[in-house]
């Protein structure tokens, strides 16, 4: 899992998204590659339109024709590039 | 690329189908799965596969390795990424090519109830909603009250057990054996009623409320909801799923928390759903026990609700190991199927009964003989200090020792010495709460070994049976020493 695109330390994830707001994903975070792999296996995937729908009590979010909710610490791992 | 099981792999990139044929040819050990799909894993580092052909393959092994890290050099991103999106894009192209999505009023309806059901302002209400009518109202009220009181009431003791009983003393000349049956702990009048005229109707009813539950798509939204709060306690909003089952039947839920990732958060819900989580029936029986007075009812849930948490936040700070993530699917909300609703319930009740009814009937069995032989009274003689201690009548003594058996066999017992108006309320709440946070049966303690091990649920039994007496013995002397009276 060492070379999936890198970040920069200025991107911005999932986290600084406002409600109801539409990005395309860029990269999923390095960090941890358990979240990597269960972001893929759900088809989380960069290139792929991504709408907020929820940021409290947990991220709910719309890619396609589903919607998933994840916490915190997982929708810091999803970067977005704005469109 | 002309070979027929290359159509399948179309989708890929030249150099990953390229690579996935050369692996194919080098699995030479017989597979369940297809050698494609094989390749696919090998190339994705999926570690099962890995360990699965290192081992059936030997030497070949080291050159399927070759192949894979020859591919890998030419993407600068790890290969399960390249594939996934390699089929995203032919998904795409699939999904765009034969699907229309049309904007029906029913979507817009589902999407409004949607944004209701994840909004805290809104959620909390609704959630608060469905506990109130599908719990409280449908099983406590309606389950519990309204049916057990026809079954019970008018059908056994008015029509069933004279005539049973009649039947078996024209049947069977010895007064002992009739006491097998139909006495006072017999099979049939107090087994069988138990269980089908107590027992039942509560379960029965909850199960229908969680089928309805299951099928609209809410339990998603329900965890959500409550990850937060979850987090606390060492569990990620996933875990409401057997919590919720657990007040259906904690035995059916210690096998649900399978569905739990790590082993920490496995073995913190089994013991909270052990500990603190009331089944159905405990609960059934407790609402119609505690129905009478509102303050013990109060004392009992905020007690119980208490415990689950203090206990839960302990067991996250002690047991070593990572916060747990939060992420899971949300399905579209869907009106439930009647079929489907009643074809689960069916199955559930189907399950429960034939695992609760042959116990029923070997403790009264057991009783049976404990009271021919004695055994019985010298239990409860036993018992008897413990249950003063705790501030209840020596009579409560048979209905703790029928905790032992079941909970709800426990609570059933507290129900018939509250009709004869043997408790106070204070009484009924400290009882209430002890055999609440009690293990609820035996079928639970063979499922938590099977679970999780024999030592792990040896040392959480003992920590369950010091919890539930010294919160009772607790409580007992805070009420007593500020005069209170509920």
């Amino acid at each position: 899992m060492e070379r999936i695109p890198r970040t920069q330390i200025n991107e911005k994830t999932l986290v600084h998204l406002p409600r109801g707001a539409c990005a395309t994903i860029h990269a999923l975070g390095s960090q941890k590659n358990d979240i990597q792999d269960k972001l893929l296996a759900m088809g989380i995937l960069p290139g792929r339109m991504i709408t907020v729908i929820s940021k409290f009590p947990s991220f709910v979010f719309q890619i396609g024709n589903s919607q998933f909710t994840v916490d915190k610490d997982i929708a810091k791992e999803i970067y977005i590039k704005l469109s | 690329m002309s070979s027929p099981h290359t159509t399948t792999l179309n989708y890929l990139d030249t150099p990953i189908c390229e690579a996935v044929l050369k692996i194919t040819e080098l699995l030479k050990a017989s597979y369940k799965i297809s050698k494609n799909t094989l390749a696919l894993l090998l190339l994705q580092e999926d570690p099962y596969t890995q360990a699965l052909v290192k081992e059936k393959e030997e030497k070949n092994y080291t050159h399927i390795q070759e192949v894979v890290s020859n591919l890998s050099k030419q993407y600068s991103e790890p290969l399960r990424y390249v594939i996934s999106m390699n089929r995203q894009k032919t998904v795409d192209v699939l999904v765009s090519q034969s699907v229309t999505v049309p904007k029906s009023s029913s979507f817009m309806i589902s999407n409004f109830l949607n944004r209701l059901m994840i909004h805290p302002l809104t959620g909390y209400p609704i959630l608060a909603l469905v506990l109130y009518y599908g719990l409280y109202q449908f099983v406590g009220v309606f389950g519990s009250g309204t049916i057990v009181e026809f079954i019970e009431g008018t059908l056994f003791e008015t029509y069933i057990n004279p005539w049973v009983t009649s039947f078996f003393q024209a049947l069977i000349p010895w007064a002992v054996i009739q006491e097998l049956f139909v006495g006072e702990y017999g099979i049939f009048t107090l087994g069988i009623r138990y269980a089908v005229a107590i027992v039942l109707p509560v379960v029965g009813t909850f199960f229908i409320a969680f089928s309805i539950i299951e099928d609209t798509g809410y339990l998603p939204r329900l965890a959500l909801l409550l990850d937060r709060s979850f987090k606390y306690i060492g569990l990620n909003g996933r875990a409401v799923i057997p919590m919720v089952l657990g007040l259906g039947c904690d035995t059916m839920a210690t096998m649900v928390t399978r569905i739990l990732e790590t082993k920490r958060e496995k073995v913190i819900a089994t013991l909270l759903l052990a500990l603190a989580i009331p089944c159905s029936a405990q609960l059934g029986l407790i609402l119609a026990l505690l129905a009478k007075s509102p303050h013990a009812l109060l004392m009992w849930g905020g007690v119980v609700m208490g415990e689950f948490f203090l206990i839960g936040y302990l067991a996250a700070k002690i047991l070593p190991g990572t916060q747990p993530q939060f992420f899971m699917e949300l399905p579209p909300l869907r009106l439930p199927m009647l079929s489907n609703v009643m074809t689960k319930t069916y199955s559930r009740i189907q399950w429960y009964f034939m695992e609760v009814l042959p116990l029923f009937i070997v403790a009264s069995l057991l009783i049976w003989v404990g009271q021919i032989t004695g055994l019985f009274q010298w239990l409860i003689n036993a018992l008897k200090p413990v249950v003063l201690a705790i501030g209840l009548p020596a009579e409560a003594a048979i209905a703790v020792l029928f905790g032992f058996f079941r909970r709800d066999y426990g609570a059933a017992g507290l129900y018939d010495l509250q009709t004869k108006n043997l408790l106070t309320p204070n009484q009924l709440a400290i009882a209430s709460i002890t055999l609440t946070l009690f293990l609820p049966c035996i079928a639970q303690f063979l499922i938590m070994k099977k679970e999780r091990g024999l030592k792990t649920t040896l040392w959480m039994t003992a920590f369950i049976f010091g919890a539930a007496f010294g919160t009772g013995y607790l409580l007992n002397q805070v009420l007593e020493l500020l005069r209170i009276h509920l």
